[in-house]
């Protein structure tokens, strides 16, 4: 019945519109009901302000006792009249274990099973944040609690977060562990409102082992969803059950976070992630290439992670891009194939990170004339840009120390050298130096 | 009496074996896998098309952003679906609550092992993103920029669209079309759908000619 109606409606109506509203629509019969679900209210809504009179027109002239109504809903998966042809998604990798709850927040852990330990890659930039989340995941709710991950986006706090969960799991089958992206949890919770099933909601996340929360930051202005998380985060920490959170900045400067919330995320240990260094995005290919079945030659995963800078997400969204062009054109990875498939994202690194446009950003970035950046003065206000200027060329270009001093109003290599030394001292000593480097390394690099 | 035609044959525009894939193979190839993928390109070059077609094909949820009517609420859930696939999106990039209501989408499908198809006009990194959680995954996604095709293809995409259609198109009545129509893709198909219903209203062969006479142009002869 709702098969021949679809004929008629792809006949009549433009193939868009159709394919929007009408194919995605799931049915129910149930006597001489058919029900038609849609994804949400908005299809629903809009289904039934255009359509739904045309489709009992169509349902009623073949079938006159059958009464039509629209719903939002999704039928069992067996029973869904469409998808004809089954689409060639992934294999879902999330858990299948579920923790229903009457009313209608069900909760399953969703913690993805391709994040462990084993293929995280390790490095100085990280190895600190690695360390405290396998001491949690070795004594959860213990003393890291809660452990509190920060850092740009892409550098691996959901693949840690991820690990631990599946660690604990790991070790106890029976814990229960839940991840859940901060918009899910205010979803959740709104829902739970909205059917008045808020105990449930209480019952569903304060009832857990270990409770992962991701970006927190997006809890920011949401005052109830504060005040709610506020009360199960004290509940959970009294129980002695493990809470992690990621943000993207250090918890005191998440704005519109309520100081009592942001101060309570200090109580445990809190780690920063920086950003991958030039050899361990090389190894972050490399793994990824090896979990994709590809042998990728360290030349080739060096070219990559120099010219393709940003963060993990970018290596990887990269890589993907050589393999699959490799394989539909069926030639082996090298440095010219690499180069040749990733021509576009190529000439933009190259046109950021030219040695010009490293002196001139630097320059206006300390409110200085580019002339007396390449000039031979040599107080500190000038010379100290001038060795982070130099520094983050011989980071970010593949330039030859005599090219970058040339480059720097005709300096001698050694000076380039000594300007790397000083900057990478600096880094660690002194915080200003730090901030002004990650800044600009962060407009430049992108 | 004339025949009248009624909007009751197949379209094209959602058929694949109606896209001429041109120098876009790798971009096929990639949809095929059934990973996640951004495709971008220029306007004509076919993204709403295989857009389309695939989901004609394959099922999911298609959704162009580019209408105005559209509120940010319509993503909700639709990562219960495998595949979704989202055309136009530059659109609503750069607006906040579409961001935020993107990112949900997100993360729903990376949850949930749905795959998302993105089509847009401009890369990852050209479009001025608000939310850069958002922007570093769409960036995780592998890139295909989609091609426009060129004369030879051009012509391959008049005949496949013609098969489908079930017109039987000579070459010269293609040469003629393209000699004189230019080289968007748009107008073409649309000057193609335009002589294939005439044809069918009139039951007439396609030449060169009853193309003429359809356009209402003059032939050589009319010179003189």
């Amino acid at each position: 019945m709702w098969n021949d109606c679809l004929a008629s409606l792809e006949q009549e109506m433009p193939a868009d519109q159709f394919n929007t509203w009408i194919r995605p629509l799931q049915t129910q019969t149930d006597g001489g009901l058919l029900k038609i679900l849609a994804p949400n209210r908005f299809v629903k809504d809009w289904v039934r302000d255009r359509y739904l009179s045309r489709i009992e027109e169509l349902i009623g002239h073949a079938n006159p006792q059958t009464r039509v109504q629209i719903d939002v809903g999704s039928a069992p998966k067996a029973a869904a009249p469409t998808p004809a042809v089954p689409a060639p998604a992934t294999a879902p990798v999330t858990a299948p274990r579920q923790a229903v709850v009457e009313g209608s927040i069900k909760h399953t852990p969703r913690l993805n099973r391709l994040f462990t330990f084993d293929n995280f890659v390790e490095g100085k930039s990280n190895q600190l944040a690695r360390a405290a989340a396998q001491r949690v995941a070795e004594n959860p709710g213990g003393e890291y609690n809660p452990l509190f991950l920060y850092g740009d986006t892409g550098l691996g706090k959901t693949h840690l977060m991820h690990a631990v969960g599946n660690e604990i799991m790991a070790k106890n089958p029976e814990a229960k562990v839940i991840y859940v992206h901060s918009e899910r949890f205010v979803a959740d919770m709104v829902k739970a409102l909205q059917l008045n099933a808020i105990n449930d909601f209480k019952r569903v996340y304060r009832n857990v082992d270990a409770l992962l929360i991701d970006d927190i930051q997006f809890f920011a202005g949401k005052d109830k969803s504060q005040e709610e998380f506020f009360h199960t985060f004290n509940t959970l920490l009294e129980g002695n059950q493990q809470i992690i959170l990621t943000s993207d900045r250090y918890p005191k400067e998440i704005d519109k976070m309520e100081d009592r919330l942001k101060s309570r995320f200090g109580w445990g240990l809190t780690v920063r992630l920086e950003p991958p260094e030039l050899e361990t995005r090389v190894a972050i290919l490399i793994n990824k290439a090896i979990s994709s079945g590809i042998d990728l030659q360290r030349e080739c995963a060096f070219f990559i992670a120099q010219k393709v800078r940003g963060n993990v997400r970018d290596l990887e969204g990269s890589l993907k891009r050589v393999i699959a062009n490799s394989k539909f054109l069926n030639q082996p990875i090298t440095v010219p194939f690499i180069s040749e498939t990733l021509k576009d994202m190529i000439a933009v690194h190259d046109r950021q990170v030219s040695l010009d446009n490293i002196q001139k950003v630097v320059a206006d970035y300390y409110k200085m004339k580019l002339s007396d950046l390449l000039s031979k003065r040599r107080n500190r206000s000038i010379a100290r840009p001038r060795q982070v200027a130099m520094s983050l060329a011989k980071e970010l270009t593949s330039h030859s120390l005599p090219e970058i001093g040339e480059a720097f109003g005709g300096r001698d290599h050694t000076t380039v050298l000594h300007a790397c030394r000083k900057i990478k001292e600096l880094l660690v000593t002194d915080a200003v130096i730090k901030a002004d480097y990650d800044n600009l390394y962060k407009s430049l690099a992108g | 009496m004339k025949q009248q035609t009624l909007n009751a044959w197949p379209d094209p525009g959602t058929r694949m074996d109606a896209f001429e894939p041109g120098p876009n193979g790798a971009v096929l190839a990639a949809l095929a896998s059934g990973d996640s993928v951004w495709v971008h390109g220029p306007a004509g070059a076919g993204k709403t098309h295989l857009a389309q077609a695939s989901i004609a094909e394959g099922g999911g949820f298609y959704l162009s952003l580019s209408d105005a009517q559209l509120t940010p609420d319509v993503l909700d859930g639709l990562e219960q679906f495998t595949r979704v696939v989202l055309d136009d999106v530059s659109a609503v990039i750069g607006v906040a609550e579409w961001e935020r209501a993107l990112f949900a989408l997100w993360n729903g499908c990376l949850d949930q092992g749905s795959c998302m198809w993105v089509f847009s006009a401009e890369p990852v990194a050209d479009l001025p993103w608000v939310i850069p959680d958002l922007r570093s995954r769409a960036a995780q996604l592998p890139q295909f920029a989609l091609h426009p095709l060129d004369d030879g293809h051009l012509r391959g995409l008049l005949r496949r669209r013609a098969d489908v259609l079930g017109l039987h198109l000579g070459d010269e009545v293609i040469a003629y079309v393209m000699r004189r129509h230019g080289r968007s893709t748009k107008q073409l198909v649309g000057l193609l759908d335009q002589i294939e219903r005439a044809s069918l209203r009139d039951q007439r062969v396609v030449t060169v000619p009853f193309v003429r006479q359809l356009l209402g142009e003059r032939s050589p002869a009319d010179y003189g």
